[in-house]
């Protein structure tokens, strides 16, 4: 019960500072009843529908008050300037000048120059007040800048190609299993061509890796093979050299190659006359006859050559991804009904295609991870915070400026100065403040950019490649910022400062007793706001501290340090069969375990962190055992190993043996823990026997080995993995893994041996495994690292906030404690008076961060691993380490009042 | 005040606010709470006013004329001396009974370009 009337007070409480929003007269008139009818409804929603829905009322309830308030103040305050503008009695000011929106227009430009001056001059005059704005405006627009520069960059600007917009994927769309692939056959890509009143042009493309031979090391390279039409559609046109003629799509006809301005510069020294140069890809030569600009980055900036698709053999089968240009004027919708009309046909021609669809995207759709772009919001949101908290301290200060020159401005009025001029004129100032202070703001966004992209993610810009930087765009957007960061911060106190009473302030006694109370609870709703906006950064960044700390404690399930691996892809073409693969690789083996200091080499067909196989759409099952589960969408990722995997890798085997070399020729495999417990729950799977489905041959359980995240920490899969032996498999190339401590030293070696034996194998994907496992957590170290400096920002600036609301409160009210204290007020007794006010602040802002927290960590959601949004304990935590903070930063005032000395501050009137 | 220019001008069509306070008030004098209450009950909840918007359309009513605050108070044994009770006026009434006309006229048009058949088969009791 007794926690209910808390309740009930605190929300009062609450609500009864966003009354402060509304008029004066206003709020004496309605302000208790409408308390009073908040609460009730607050109290009747908790009472019928629980504490969720009370919530959820109370927060649109306070958002309706909060509206109604900023409606009833813009239009009292339209009607302010319409009375002005209309003339009338209130036009002209007493010393005979008209008032602006009065006057003609070079009357008040001239006097808009003035005030400007004025302003400027009256900044100067108060350095340490002119420097902690700058500061402060300089840190929120430099944040928001710099992460609105990444945002912009990597996912609003538009592509670089002739009208972005129009560019659609063709997808094929499996609904059952709500997959989306892209699979065209230059067969279908014909009739998608013909439905030219829809597309203006339908083109192919697919990417493939290419081995580059020739001067030096052989590379393995992402290309393209793009359709002849595809460079022409995008309007990119090579800057050296041509484009590909439909001549050079027919089989037979002459190799000819693209390249990329990169590859260009690498591989041929930016070499002007490259065109009819030769390229060797894989055993074939390619004639290069153009260079791409180095903007061109098709279909993502991996890709650095292009080769046409020609018609191969066997018509039909080859599969592409299929880009279309649809026809101005038709709608995504009539694009889509034919698209299905078209897909139906084609279903109709090919029954053994029947069941899929096609689902047309936007281009721009692909240039971002979805989990990239949410996390990308969640920054712009975190850096908009800050920037909203630095305005409030602004505001803040401002505020106290204004009060300490209500005399001043006093002055004004009563020589003549209209409402608007002197609004006006401390609008200038705020303004004048907060542009150069944006400008200062650039300067820190450009030299803090790059060591933010330092951390981002590698893939981040896979598409728009990585120029990342301050430009026109950005310029705009940081002086957008800066003024309306001027407006909003001097907007406050520019209305409150020109409501200078002429009589009363010119009297500094009345002064004090007058409007202090009313500025002093306008400048505690701002400290409310920022510390509501920096609990929400703050439990947001505790959230991903959290979650990142769980993302590293992961038992990966095998030893990751002094780990090198890399890949080996030799062509089909000079290594046709298993077995003369199995020669090959066994030898490499053997050459590199020869190596000193090198404890062990082993291959697999993948390795963790990127994974090895999976298997689509299985049914598995044990024998003797129903399948355990029947999804159509079910997959089973999977790796080929080598006889000493688990050895090398140091990988626990739990049961059974690891692989013999007699294993390659039988039905043999090791399963991981997780799947023991799927398909044979406590029994043994020793000897037992499984299938990946009715089709599939029966394959026998050697080994249990300890579950091992192929996936990375973040395994979608669950740790349900199986391995089989890898001799006797004809792979697209194989990952060698080899355990020495410096391992990195013995690269040089290891590639010298490969060529040794093949000179024109190339060796890619070098890495150190936890150079790697790091690259995959990449994405929450760089949100972690972001949010965290945000929020840290975020409470250092509403820190300062609210010691400035304190301290000031305390300069005001010394007199008040003067006279406390000399009829015998104890030391103790005035700095809880004093912590009290500040720590109510605190607590109001507090409830309010949290309860903003709660709206908005579910946007968190697809961002943390192993931690809900809303978790409780990190609320507390993050909640009472604020209101820590508060105390301390309300204690430096709180402790200089007890030192007030009763008869200087008596004598001081 | 700008109230007596108000009065002067039609205040029809009403907002969804003024409609549904007038509306709350046709039959009994009712406090914010209870006015906000009653709408929801007679919308089955579709209507929701909140404090804000309420108290905003009650002081422009207010000024307009259109409904009273109520000087005579319930035994204060059950009542809360913060809450405050309006009634409407004649005004209100009669400007409340003017709207709920234009407001079936309209759907009768509605109804007889037929393409609104099932909406109007709905129509809202509005007195």
């Amino acid at each position: 019960m007794t926690e209910t009337r808390l309740a009930i007070v605190l929300v009062r409480k609450v609500y009864r500072l966003f009354l402060y929003g509304y008029a004066r007269e206003y709020r004496i008139a309605f302000g208790p009843a409408m308390e009073q009818t908040f609460v009730t409804v607050c109290v009747q929603t908790f009472t019928h529908r629980g504490a969720i829905a009370a919530l959820r009322t109370a927060l649109a309830e306070l958002l309706d008050t909060a509206r109604v308030a900023l409606q009833q103040r813009f239009e009292s305050w339209a009607r302010q300037v319409g009375r002005m503008g209309s003339g009338g009695t209130h036009g002209q000011s007493p010393n005979g000048r008209r008032d602006p929106l009065n006057g003609s227009w070079r009357e008040s430009v001239g006097q808009a120059l003035a005030d400007t001056r004025h302003a400027f001059r009256s900044v100067a005059k108060r350095p340490g007040y002119s420097a902690v704005v700058l500061a402060t405006i300089a840190i929120g627009v430099g944040a928001t800048t710099a992460i609105f520069s990444v945002v912009d960059t990597v996912m609003m600007r538009p592509l670089p190609y002739r009208d972005p917009d129009g560019l659609f994927d063709l997808w094929n769309y499996i609904p059952d299993k709500d997959l989306l692939y892209g699979a065209h056959s230059l067969q279908a890509a014909r009739q998608w061509r013909e439905a030219d009143h829809i597309f203006e042009q339908v083109e192919l493309y697919d990417t493939e890796a290419f081995i580059v031979q020739g001067s030096g090391d052989p590379e393995l390279i992402s290309g393209s093979k793009v359709s002849v039409g595809l460079m022409p559609m995008l309007g990119v046109a090579p800057q050296i050299g041509r484009g590909f003629v439909p001549r050079e799509a027919e089989r037979g006809s002459e190799r000819v190659v693209i390249i990329s301005d990169g590859l260009w510069k690498r591989r041929f020294g930016s070499d002007t006359s490259v065109v009819g140069q030769s390229l060797r890809l894989g055993t074939e030569n390619h004639t290069v006859i153009g260079v791409m600009p180095a903007s061109f980055r098709f279909p993502s900036a991996r890709v650095q050559l292009w080769v046409p698709v020609t018609a191969e053999p066997g018509v039909g089968r080859a599969l592409y991804q299929a880009l279309a240009r649809m026809k101005t004027g038709i709608s995504l919708q009539q694009a889509q009904e034919e698209a299905d009309r078209i897909a139906l046909r084609l279903q109709e021609s090919h029954p053994r295609d029947a069941g899929w669809y096609i689902r047309l995207r936007s281009h721009n759709d692909l240039r971002v991870e979805r989990r990239n772009r949410v996390a990308l919001w969640v920054l712009l949101g975190a850096v908009g915070f800050v920037l909203l908290i630095a305005c409030a301290n602004i505001a803040n200060l401002s505020l106290s400026v204004a009060m300490s020159r209500q005399h001043e401005m006093a002055i004004r009025a009563a020589l003549g100065a209209g409402r608007f001029r002197i609004a006006r004129h401390m609008l200038i100032e705020n303004l004048g403040l907060c542009l150069v202070g944006g400008g200062l703001g650039v300067l820190l966004a450009n030299w803090g950019l790059p060591l933010i992209l330092r951390f981002a993610p590698s893939d981040l810009t896979f598409m728009t490649g990585a120029d990342i930087s301050i430009d026109r765009r950005v310029l705009a957007f940081a002086l957008l910022l800066s003024t309306a960061s001027g407006v909003l911060s001097g907007l406050i106190p520019a209305i409150r400062g020109s409501r200078a009473d002429k009589s009363g302030a010119l009297c500094a006694a009345a002064r004090r007793l007058t409007s202090t109370r009313e500025h002093h609870r306008m400048r505690g709703a701002l400290v409310v706001l920022e510390v509501g906006l920096s609990l929400v950064l703050l439990i947001g960044a505790a959230l991903m501290v959290n979650s990142f700390v769980r993302l590293n404690r992961v038992d990966l399930g095998f030893r990751t340090d002094d780990l090198l691996t890399f890949y080996v892809n030799p062509e089909t073409s000079r290594y046709p069969t298993a077995s003369v693969q199995d020669v090959f690789y066994d030898q490499v083996a053997e050459r590199i375990a020869a190596l000193p200091g090198v404890e062990g080499v082993t291959m697999a067909d993948g390795l963790p962190p990127s994974g090895g196989g999976i298997s689509f759409g299985v049914t598995p099952q044990a024998e003797g055992h129903e399948p355990p589960v029947t999804r159509p969408d079910f997959v089973m990722p999977s790796a080929r190993v080598s006889e000493n995997y688990f050895e090398v890798m140091d990988i626990a085997l739990r049961e059974g043996r690891p692989f013999e070399p007699a294993d390659s020729e039988r039905d043999v495999m090791i399963v991981s823990e997780t799947m023991v417990q799927m398909f044979w729950g406590a029994e043994s799977p020793i000897g037992k026997r499984f299938r990946l489905g009715t089709e599939s041959p029966w394959i026998t359980v050697v080994g249990v080995a300890a579950d091992v995240k192929q996936f990375g920490p973040v395994d979608p899969f669950g740790d349900m993995e199986f391995y089989r032996p890898l001799a006797n498999t004809n792979w697209d190339g194989r990952a060698i893994a080899v355990r020495a401590p410096d391992a990195m030293a013995l690269l040089p070696a290891v590639k010298q041996l490969v060529w040794q034996l093949d000179d024109r194998l190339p060796v890619t994907r070098i890495n150190l495994m936890e150079d790697l496992l790091a690259e995959s957590i990449a994405q929450p170290r760089f949100l972690l690292l972001l949010v965290t400096s945000f929020a840290i920002i975020a409470v250092t600036l509403a820190g300062i906030g609210m010691y400035g609301v304190i301290s000031y409160s305390v300069s005001q009210r010394e007199r008040e404690l003067g006279i406390r204290m000399a009829l015998g007020a104890q030391r103790g007794t005035v700095r809880r008076l004093v912590l009290k006010q500040g720590m109510s602040l605190a607590v109001v802002g507090t409830l309010l961060g949290l309860l903003g927290a709660y709206g908005m960590t579910k946007f968190l959601d697809t961002l943390l691993f192993d931690v809900e949004p809303t978790d409780p304990v990190t609320f507390a935590t993050v909640a009472v380490g604020l209101i820590v903070a508060a105390l301390f930063a309300c204690y430096v005032p709180a402790h200089r009042a007890t030192k007030v000395d009763p008869m200087v501050a008596l004598r001081g009137e | 005040m700008s109230s007596d220019q108000a009065q002067v001008q039609s205040p029809l069509p009403l907002s969804v606010p003024f409609f549904y306070i007038l509306l709350a008030l046709q039959d009994a004098d009712r406090h914010g709470y209870a006015i906000i209450n009653e709408v929801a009950e007679r919308t089955d909840g579709a209507v929701r006013l909140r404090t804000g918007t309420l108290y905003n359309a009650v002081r422009r009513m207010l000024g307009q004329g259109l409904i009273e605050e109520v000087s005579e108070r319930p035994d204060p044994a059950i009542d809360d001396e913060r809450r405050r009770y309006y009634r409407t006026t004649e005004a209100g009434r009669r400007v409340f009974r003017a709207e709920a006309t234009r407001l079936r006229q309209m759907l009768s048009h509605a109804g007889e370009a037929a393409v609104m058949a099932s909406v109007v088969g709905n129509e809202p009791t509005t007195e």
